[in-house]
């Protein structure tokens, strides 16, 4: 008897005639950060779109603790899950506020809690200064942050969220546009969520970034998985240049920084 | 006054209600206040009781309940195709009902007001089946796609612009001028039963549109992510259509192709309100009643005794008005 959270087992994806997603499994347990890596196209945004339930696996299955996934009812799922995808196009004026307002929609409204999530959201974000601006005036990594705030705002239970345990959080690229400070920000709390027994999946280019804050590297190629494994084994210079296709080295900076992964281009 | 307080629901009844006393006095025949205080009260001259009651009263309402029905559906759109530019015939529905109605108009059938409700349910028809077909070729196993959806109302109301073209061909002058005007857009044929059947409309579909403002706000952040917040998108977006489809196919319908009120009125809403859509879209159902009635006491006095057809007067208000717009969401595209 597992105690995961999602589980996806030999799951699979076909669009037509092409196969984006073959033969995925693997378990997201409670308290624990998986990190997906694969170059462009390898089928990363596919897997989390099964992940999340914004579509049905072609073969296999998804379950969310013992329920299907894709059966379960969707106010319930929201309330579990919560999905911050890799683009968000918002042409109309809203504010920053209320963008972050939309994401305690699954919530029944429990009179004050919407205002203190929201609050404490737009405070730990550092997002105060934005809270009344116009969101279609904001630049790329504001816009980030504000929908990472939105997506707390519907994970947290209530203002303390001190107890995410059973909550999900799925994340493509949240920090592409954002700067280094707010990268640094994103890690601190991401770890803090996984503490409080939030299970976190996680999509970023950034391997460095990716391997800093994931206990399990997930490494997906062509549409079918790599490896998965600890983040410590998973980062060796032979997989990482095998998913990339591309060499690629690894460097002990000292004994208390992470190791660092760069680039090895062949000698011409 | 603020413009926000200008725009609240109760000053924009206020507003609504000096509209129609003013569309109800001017007209070839201008009547006084006090002279309208007296038919209203049972007490005016014969002449001028006919010519109120039975002529301008109706008409009167008809541009209020009619305006409002636009708008609403505009501002229903545009929230469902996520775009401030989106006009509720983008998806076909004004030409479905412009070919129902005229093929109604064509084969004659019934004569004076059995004619008019047999057009009224032809445009009616027209409007609801192009919508159908539209969203039946945008679906697809993973749901729909808003911009196949925007294409297929593109084509379906070239191709239902073209019948009503060969119709045209087919029918006798008098037939004709009613279909032209008709597709201009016209409330002259307003009766006590057009309202009727306008304010019935306008009643359905604010009761299942409110209801609907939520997930609206969830559906401007994206169609999946609607479904993230706990939304069945699907569901959602067929009862939107279908509601978009009812709107403007009674509006088609009792007054002909009425273009921009749909688009203007959500748009000056948004400007002082915000696109949030539990305080857009009561607004918008106020504003646009006293909109298209200001357009049609326009329509009826600029070139008194002669009538400017009533869908000429709002595009050529709303033209502008919507190049202006325009204009802001490209640089807002280019910029951002």
């Amino acid at each position: 008897m597992s105690d995961a959270l999602l589980e996806m087992r030999s799951a699979g994806l076909r669009l037509g005639t092409s196969t984006l997603l073959s033969d995925i499994s693997f378990a997201l347990n409670p308290g624990e950060i998986i990190g997906i890596a694969g170059s462009n196209g390898a089928g990363k945004s596919s897997l989390l779109q099964l992940a999340c339930g914004e579509r049905a696996p072609s073969t296999g299955s998804i379950r969310f603790e013992s329920e299907d996934l894709t059966l379960m009812d969707p106010g319930d799922r929201a309330r579990r899950m919560a999905v911050l995808p890799q683009t968000m196009g918002l042409q109309f004026d809203f504010t920053v506020r209320q963008v972050i307002a939309l994401g305690r929609s699954p919530h029944p409204d429990m009179s004050g809690i919407d205002d203190k999530v929201i609050d404490h959201v737009i405070d730990s974000g550092e997002l105060t200064a934005l809270a009344h601006r116009s969101y279609p005036s904001l630049s790329g990594g504001e816009k980030q942050r504000t929908q990472l705030a939105r997506v707390l705002a519907q994970l947290l239970p209530d203002s303390t969220g001190v107890d995410l345990g059973g909550q999900v959080l799925i994340l493509d690229e949240p920090t592409s546009a954002m700067d280094v400070r707010h990268q640094e920000r994103f890690l601190q709390l991401v770890a803090k969520l996984r503490d409080r027994g939030c299970a976190v999946l996680l999509v970023l280019h950034d391997i460095n970034l990716l391997s800093r804050c994931a206990n399990r590297l997930l490494f997906l190629k062509h549409g079918r998985m790599l490896s998965l494994g600890p983040t410590a084994e998973q980062l060796n210079e032979k997989a990482l240049s095998e998913l990339f296709d591309y060499p690629l080295k690894i460097r002990a900076v000292d004994a208390h920084a992470p190791s660092f992964v760069y680039p090895a281009p062949p000698c011409a | 006054m603020s413009l926000k307080g200008l725009g609240a629901p109760p000053s924009l009844t206020l507003l609504l209600l000096l509209a129609i006393c003013t569309a109800l006095s001017l007209g070839a025949v201008s009547l006084t206040p006090s002279e309208l205080f007296a038919v209203l009260k049972g007490e005016g001259d014969a002449l001028h009781s006919t010519l109120l009651l039975q002529l301008r009263l109706p008409r009167v309402l008809q541009a209020a309940s009619i305006g409002a029905l636009l708008a609403l559906t505009g501002a229903l759109s545009q929230g469902m195709f996520r775009n401030p530019l989106a006009d509720p015939s983008l998806i076909g529905v004004t030409g479905g009902a412009s070919l129902g109605g005229a093929l109604v108009l064509t084969l004659g059938i019934g004569v004076g007001l059995s004619g008019d409700l047999y057009v009224s349910l032809g445009a009616f028809t027209g409007g609801l089946v192009a919508t159908w077909v539209v969203y039946r070729i945008a679906r697809t196993a993973e749901g729909t796609s808003v911009s196949t959806l925007l294409l297929a109302g593109v084509a379906i109301t070239a191709l239902a612009g073209a019948l009503v073209s060969v119709l045209e061909m087919t029918i006798d002058n008098s037939a004709l001028r009613r279909v032209a005007l008709w597709r201009l857009g016209s409330l002259a044929g307003a009766s006590y039963q057009t309202v009727t059947i306008a304010t019935a409309a306008l009643a359905l579909l604010v009761a299942l549109s409110l209801p609907l403002r939520d997930v609206l706000n969830a559906f401007l952040l994206g169609e999946a992510e609607a479904g993230h917040l706990g939304y069945r998108s699907g569901r959602s977006k067929a009862l939107l259509t279908t509601l978009i489809a009812a709107g403007m196919g009674v509006s088609v319908a009792l007054a002909g192709a009425i273009a921009f009120v749909g688009l203007v009125v959500p748009h000056m809403v948004r400007l002082y309100c915000g696109p949030e859509h539990r305080a857009l879209l009561p607004r918008c159902a106020l504003l646009g009643a006293l909109v298209l009635v200001l357009a049609d006491l326009l329509s009826r006095v600029l070139l008194a005794p002669s009538e400017i057809p009533l869908g000429i007067v709002t595009a050529l208000l709303g033209v502008p008005y919507f190049l202006v717009l325009l204009r802001r969401y490209q640089a807002r595209l280019v910029f951002s």
